[in-house]
């Protein structure tokens, strides 16, 4: 199968991977911010950051990278 | 003299502050507002002793901005947007193998920026002082001239000069909505947000884009992106033996006026003194050389100038850096406010010390690591974190600001000024200019409506 990348900000992409990751990244800070004390500013920022951490790192392990990456000597 | 246990949150923040940005550095294409601002806020807004906050930022921006220069030298994707205008010349320079030798003379060159800035600023700083209070009042004509000089100097003259008006009423229209709507209280001048929807705004254009099937199949490759990473060199760690007579001299030159140039954009700032004194060269290799140390030296000079002169001279956040990715040492709510900030709850050898320590301490953390493993992180990094995994962080991270800002009807305000800026910025008009629009924006709708009347 021919698998179409997308190039976008110097790097490429796979178009669900991406809208994926903005769902379940946007999700996770999300509902983080709002799980933190209401009325806390410090707090639902830090719940906030917490959670773009925790969807991150989810998104790191489910997603494939698109690049293939040599060490100069590897070929040479 | 600050307590033992000061001291010790001192040093602990520096660190936290150099493990954190060397990993954010090294992933491609992370904005050092986004990343800077929110971190920084939080601390402040946990309780941090003013003064250990100050010495995270100071070590968090030499840190980004040492290790954003690795990913552009070492396989061409910007670290952030101050090592953009580096990315062309590292193209060239990799294209001839010489990316192992280059990110060390950047290295050393940035440490040559940061040599030069810190006495410079601190100087200035001290010089600028007494006259603050006779500053302050002049500080929004400052924005307006700053966004026609920056207009002036860019390379799409008429277009950027046209564009501010309309920007700033775009700023304003949406202060204005929130305080009549009742959405945010008549004291709330709402600009972390909006300052970060102009910094994502080609991003917000490029993913609204993709949503056009033609669009997007202009976007379309059929292979992946195939990096090939050099190995660090084995040359000597002495900064001053790495660069050239010449080099040292154009940076150090450059590194040294950049400070006296404190109100406008780093990014505008480092295009126009590393393209300024590459245009002096001819060999097109050492063209390339010759920018991209300059630049690396600018990006540590400009960054900090533009937090020292506004934080120890005047405590108004008078310069892009201020305003932007330090915003938080300003004002904070709750916590700093523009009459009672860092500025006057340090005095000026807290300033001197604790500016220096922090500096001196991360800038040889970095510079060591760097010439260690510099490859070797790099490869790690784009082998395990994706692309879309970044992307999705801004995106995350913009909900997240405008939420807070404002609510739900700012994340579409500032998807607003995203694609408006993004657009703009599309069609050339640079960074430097929106930022200072929206600066000057509250100054310019209230003259052009008391021009109304």
């Amino acid at each position: 199968m021919n698998k179409k990348y997308i190039e976008i900000f110097g790097d490429m992409i796979d178009f669900k991977d991406l809208i994926i990751s903005i769902i379940v990244i946007s999700s996770t800070t999300m509902v983080a911010h709002l799980l933190a004390p209401a009325g806390n500013r410090p707090l639902g920022l830090l719940f906030g950051l917490g959670g773009t951490i925790i969807g991150f790192i989810a998104i790191t392990l489910l997603v494939k990278v698109k690049r293939v990456i040599h060490m100069e000597d590897d070929h040479a | 003299m600050p307590d033992i246990n000061i001291n010790i949150q001192i040093v602990l923040a520096v660190f936290a502050a150099v493990a954190i940005y060397t990993v954010i550095g090294f992933i491609p294409g992370t904005d050092e507002t986004s990343v800077l601002m929110p971190i920084t806020l939080t601390l402040v807004l946990s309780g941090f002793e003013p003064i250990v906050v100050l010495a995270f930022f100071v070590a968090a921006i030499v840190t980004l901005n040492l290790t954003n220069t690795m990913p552009t030298a070492l396989v061409g994707l910007p670290g952030g947007v101050m090592s953009s205008p580096m990315i062309e010349h590292s193209i060239l320079l990799k294209n001839q193998g010489k990316s192992a030798a280059i990110i060390r003379k950047m290295a050393a060159a940035s440490f040559l920026g940061v040599l030069i800035a810190l006495p410079t600023s601190l100087i200035l700083a001290g010089l600028l002082a007494p006259y603050g209070e006779l500053i302050k009042p002049y500080a929004p004509y400052l924005f307006v001239f700053g966004a026609i000089f920056l207009s002036l100097i860019s390379k799409h003259k008429l277009l950027s000069l046209l564009s501010i008006v309309p920007l700033a009423i775009l700023f304003q229209a949406l202060r204005h909505l929130y305080w009549g709507l009742g959405v945010v209280d008549a004291s709330v001048t709402i600009t972390t947000s909006f300052f970060l929807g102009i910094t994502i705004g080609p991003l917000m254009v490029s993913l609204y884009s993709l949503l056009n099937k033609d669009t997007k199949k202009t976007m379309e490759r059929d292979q992946p992106n195939t990096i090939v990473i050099p190995h660090e060199s084995k040359q000597s760690l002495n900064p001053f033996k790495l660069l050239s007579r010449k080099e040292a001299g154009y940076a150090a030159v450059s590194a040294f006026f950049a400070n006296f140039l404190f109100v406008l954009s780093p990014v505008g700032l480092t295009i126009l003194f590393g393209e300024t004194v590459a245009n002096r060269v001819k060999d097109p290799v050492e063209k390339a050389t010759t920018a991209i140390t300059t630049m690396a030296a600018m990006v540590q000079s400009t960054y900090l100038s533009q937090l020292i002169i506004p934080l120890v001279a005047l405590g108004i956040p008078l310069s892009p850096v201020a305003i932007g990715p330090a915003a938080a040492l300003f004002n904070a709510t709750g916590v700093f406010t523009i009459e009672h900030n860092i500025h006057h709850m340090l005095s000026m050898p807290q300033f001197i010390v604790v500016i220096t320590v922090a500096s001196a301490i991360a800038l040889v953390l970095v510079y060591f690591l760097i010439h260690r493993y510099a490859s070797r992180i790099t490869k790690l990094i784009l082998s395990y974190i994706p692309h879309e995994a970044v992307l999705g962080v801004f995106v995350a991270l913009i909900l997240l600001l405008s939420y807070m800002d404002a609510g739900i009807i700012n994340v579409f305000g500032v998807l607003l000024i995203g694609i408006s800026s993004g657009t703009l910025n599309k069609m050339g008009v640079n960074y430097g200019v929106q930022f200072m629009t929206l600066y000057a924006a509250s100054f310019i709708v209230s003259t052009l409506a008391g021009w109304s009347m």
